[in-house]
């Protein structure tokens, strides 16, 4: 590391941590001062594309099954088999082109072993052939983007922007978030920051949709002024009916995956298909969890307030 | 992650598979990591791909020896940040992209500005740290690693990555004070 540790800063560093993580202690000024500093810092967390995540996954199980299915061969179970073929099409070769002393003393050997008559050999038949029977590949269809049906509800989401003067902007907030807790909703934001006009802040709240015009009044009654006030609807019908159609497709897909693997014939295949598997399960559970956000988004709305 | 998770059914024994349940747990972990240590959505996913490819290969033979799976993965993932810094020259951005979804919810623009001008600010001040300490604020605030893993990763004991931590974050602040003071 190259950095001395004394008892100090080690001490410090836990207290930091443990405060961090919310638990309760005595720290000094500057521990606690780095710890809001740390909160205050905007770590967003990206996430990764659902297609390249199912993508990559796929493609690695592929690989790592293929490399075990090598494993499973090596250089000297090939080498010896083949060595054997090379020999036994030799000693073909070798009683096809000698004379008929050869084939006798075969047929004499033959005969000893209770083959009968060496003279007259068994037309050679050939096994009838194996047959193999697969399953159809499985292609998804393509998704259709089904249009609203005329009975289905419109699921429309709502935002409530609004932007308010208040008298003391740190009050305001508190009182914003327990008029949410009044309406059974919560605050999934709250930021406050200083400007030359004075602190600011942005509070933004889900309540629940029945109740969006109580939080307005409630927003209305500790404004000094109302500066701004807009309401934003979405209808998101379509996109919703898309992601059925897609749920739907994807039950499908699963339904027509073979119920078992038996038929398939190499190890690597058996780990492909149950790859597909995997994926369409987790294709189908991500719609699900679409169809439920946007569904939860309808039975809510988003009132975003601008303290000045 | 001391152990790979489970399902309830104990842990399986099967090694594509355990890797596959090891990828579903920690692969939107490291991706995350990564984008904070490269340029574009495309990076991100390449060196993602890059770090579990690497993983397979060596699975089989280290997975019974692991003490932290996860710990493992990110040292690999910097190894691969370390080759591509080499191949791009060490050229390391501060522009968000894509790879940061900060226009997918239900803020205004007005409030996505703000948060891009703040994560902006905060790519930027990392850039000037000493690499350690990005790596150490990167690994225990987005990757959200235990100081015991930040350890292994590093080579330190888990003591050591805390103060690593309290010192980082201090020179970090430094930096937004000195920025506020200018």
């Amino acid at each position: 590391m190259g950095e001395h540790l004394d008892a100090g800063e080690e001490k410090r560093a836990q207290q930091l941590m443990a405060y961090l993580e919310g638990q309760a202690g005595e720290v000094d000024e500057e521990t606690a001062a780095l710890a809001d500093f740390a909160r205050s810092l905007p770590w967003e967390r990206p996430v990764p594309d659902w297609e390249f995540r199912a993508r990559l996954r796929r493609e690695l199980l592929a690989r790592g099954a293929a490399s075990r299915v090598r494993a499973f061969r090596p250089a000297w179970l090939w080498s010896t088999a083949g060595a054997l073929i090379v020999v036994l099409i030799a000693a073909l070769a070798l009683v096809a082109l000698s004379g008929p002393r050869i084939r006798d003393i075969f047929g004499v050997v033959y005969s000893s072993l209770g083959g009968g008559a060496a003279q007259q050999p068994a037309p050679c038949t050939l096994p009838s052939e194996v047959a193999v029977t697969q399953p159809p590949m499985v292609v998804p269809a393509p998704t259709p983007v089904s249009h609203p049906s005329p009975t289905m509800p419109a699921i429309v989401l709502r935002r409530v922007e609004m932007e308010v003067r208040a008298a003391d902007v740190s009050l305001a907030v508190e009182e914003l978030a327990a008029l949410a807790g009044r309406l059974g909703g919560r605050v999934v934001q709250s930021r406050s920051w200083s400007t030359a006009e004075g602190p600011q802040a942005l509070v933004v709240l889900v309540v629940p949709g029945a109740s969006v015009e109580q939080a307005r009044q409630g927003v209305r009654e500790f404004a000094l002024e109302m500066e701004r006030e807009s309401v934003f609807e979405e209808d998101v019908t379509a996109e919703y009916s898309r992601l059925l159609a897609q749920e739907r497709d994807g039950m499908t897909a699963i339904a027509r995956l073979p119920p078992s693997a038996g038929w398939a014939r190499t190890l690597g295949r058996v780990l492909s298909l149950q790859a597909d598997l995997h994926a369409a399960q987790e294709q189908l559970h991500f719609i699900r969890w679409q169809l439920e956000a946007l569904e939860r988004s309808a039975d809510s709305v988003v009132v975003i307030v601008r303290l000045r | 992650m001391d152990s790979l998770p489970k399902d309830g059914a104990g842990p399986a024994s099967d090694p594509l598979e355990e890797f596959a349940r090891l990828y579903d747990a920690e692969m939107p972990r490291i991706y995350r990591y990564i984008c904070y240590r490269v340029r574009t959505r495309e990076e991100a996913e390449d060196l993602t791909a890059d770090v579990f490819y690497r993983a397979l290969r060596h699975w089989p033979r280290v997975r019974g020896e692991l003490r932290s799976p996860r710990a493992w993965l990110f040292t690999l993932a910097g190894h691969c940040l370390v080759d591509h810094y080499r191949r791009v020259r060490g050229r390391i951005e501060t522009s968000i992209d894509d790879r940061f979804d900060l226009g997918d919810d239900r803020l205004g623009p007005e409030e996505t500005a703000i948060r891009q001008q703040e994560l902006q600010t905060l790519l930027s001040r990392l850039t000037c740290l000493p690499e350690r300490d990005r790596t150490v604020l990167v690994l225990r605030f987005v990757g959200d690693l235990s100081h015991e893993e930040i350890g292994e990763i590093l080579g330190i004991s888990a003591g050591a990555s805390a103060v690593a931590l309290l010192r980082a974050l201090r020179r970090l602040r430094r930096l937004y004070q000195e920025a506020d003071d200018g």
